[in-house]
């Protein structure tokens, strides 16, 4: 790929990085210290309005995490403009992201259909994300936006984002993996209501064997709203976007949220094919979870296939046929669970 | 000895250790390996590009009890022959320089013989790029053409 002309937009895609990024950083008023996975992320805003403050309450406290990355995001209209992008070209126009070996030691992306930008100095771990208008910011998932970052920033440190969530069952955290509709988060969130802790809804991050935690927040589709809104929890709905999924904060389950845990197997949960489970080979695992996490956070370098080969070797992966009934379908987490490596048996039994 | 420098064959392999394992995916061939104990520990002089006449003291290091005698040299020695066959590694000038410290990130039991198990099973996924060759249907399907 070297040559003049990849030298060129080499050097133009750093300087489109890097004048984002300190752009970004210069205008932001409002600090707060988040995290990502084990580390402290400083997340910035320009602007404390309420679309700000639900950027904000999307990312989960630091706690004690030491400080690795800081995220500025800046929205058209708040004086920090977005460098010019003809050096991107065909990358642009094919909505892809720009290869790294261009933007080295930076990562770039322009969503064209979105209207967002992102960019990341890998070596410094300082990135930015500019919205261009705030109405393309697709409320509707609201989280999406920001996966493709923290998929960046996991990255750095050998972390692997994937499409899915979590919960705790008997002391042992199952990853549920699936496409939209596939019962993934009324399972999680159902489980977590049920005193087993909701790890994560949506969205998790797998770092050395501890499945992480990565957004203060859980989507709800019908199912699942109507378990939850069973229980009192406070249901929110985001503003101006009346076709998007309510949602709850997770520290509202108070004992059924658990920021993290080390994780023991991956589930593939299907609806309507009655109740049961079946092992999955790591073939049929790694395509299961790469389907839905390879393309969903604009991963599939390398890198990812590499750590999702790893996780399909290391954990013992299931087919979970779930029902209509949440009593029924942690029989079936836990039988699949009672076959897993080094998973001390449990009496299977109906208590929910 | 070992007369031959080595070096990973970068162009087309990714590498990571993870707790003393190392998970290895040739993307030419699809194949992937799981490297653990001694073989995960040889691999790690390699990419380091150690000098091979300094493999013994850091071995001797790390391993309780191990004397790196020629009976361990010519297992090292096949195990490197099965990396070059495999595409894990190609032949480079012998590298110089001092000896390298083997990560203490497993307890390390006494040395076995480190050995090359390829894995076939994800070959027909792992070659398909997602971003690049996945089709509109998406991954794993391949566009026309690739």
């Amino acid at each position: 790929m070297a040559g003049p002309r990849f030298d060129r937009a080499s050097e133009r895609a750093r300087r489109f990085a890097q004048d984002l990024i300190e752009g970004a950083h210069a205008g932001a008023r409002t600090w707060q210290e988040s995290r990502i996975g084990p580390y402290g992320l400083r997340l910035g805003v320009r602007t404390d309005d309420d679309l700000s403050r639900l950027i904000r309450g999307a990312f989960l406290p630091a706690g004690e995490r030491p400080e690795r990355f800081s995220l500025a995001v800046v929205r058209h209209g708040e004086r920090v403009g977005l460098p010019r992008l003809d050096w991107m070209g065909l990358w642009n126009s094919a909505g892809r992201p720009v290869p790294v070996e261009v933007t080295e030691p930076y990562r770039v992306f322009c969503d064209r259909v979105t209207g967002i930008a992102y960019a990341f100095d890998m070596s410094a771990g300082r990135a930015a994300v500019w919205i261009r208008h705030d109405q393309e910011l697709d409320l509707r998932s609201f989280i999406t936006p920001f996966r493709l970052m923290i998929s960046w920033f996991a990255d750095t440190f050998g972390g692997e984002v994937l499409h899915a969530s979590a919960a705790v069952v008997d002391g042992h955290a199952v990853a549920f993996s699936g496409a939209s509709g596939s019962g993934k988060s009324t399972l999680a969130i159902g489980l977590g209501l049920a005193g087993h802790p909701l790890i994560s809804d949506d969205c998790l991050l797998i770092h050395e064997g501890v499945a992480h935690a990565v957004f203060a927040r859980a989507k709800l589709d019908g199912a699942a709203e109507r378990i939850v809104g069973s229980h009192g929890l406070d249901l929110r709905t985001l503003p101006d976007t009346p076709r998007a999924k309510r949602y709850f904060e997770v520290a509202d389950l108070g004992a059924g949220f658990v920021g993290d845990h080390p994780l023991h197997a991956l589930g593939f949960p299907v609806l309507g094919l009655g109740t049961g489970h079946y092992r999955l080979t790591p073939h049929r695992a790694y395509q299961a979870l790469g389907a839905d996490s390879l393309r969903e956070v604009f991963g599939g370098d390398r890198a990812n296939r590499m750590r999702l080969v790893r996780l399909t070797n290391r954990y013992p992966a299931y087919r979970l046929l779930l029902g209509s009934s949440m009593g029924e379908n942690l029989d079936v987490v836990r039988a699949a669970l009672a076959e897993a490596p080094g998973v001390a048996r449990t009496e299977v039994s109906h208590a929910v | 000895m070992a007369s031959t420098g080595w070096k990973t064959n970068s162009g087309s392999i990714s590498m990571e250790r993870l707790d003393g394992e190392t998970i290895l995916i040739n993307f030419d061939s699809g194949q992937y390996f799981t490297f653990v104990g001694p073989a995960a520990d040889v691999l790690w002089l390699v990419q380091e590009g150690a000098d091979p006449a300094t493999w013994p003291e850091s071995a001797e290091a790390a391993f309780p009890g191990l004397i790196w005698d020629d009976e361990v040299q010519r297992q090292v020695d096949a195990f490197l022959a099965d990396l070059a066959e495999a595409g894990v590694i190609v032949p480079a000038d012998a590298p110089t320089g001092p000896s390298v410290v083997l990560p203490a990130d497993y307890v390390r039991a006494a040395w076995v013989a480190p050995s090359v198990r390829a894995n076939d099973d994800l070959a027909d996924l792992l070659v398909i790029d997602p971003i690049h060759d996945a089709s509109e249907d998406g991954w794993p399907q391949v566009r026309s053409g690739q």
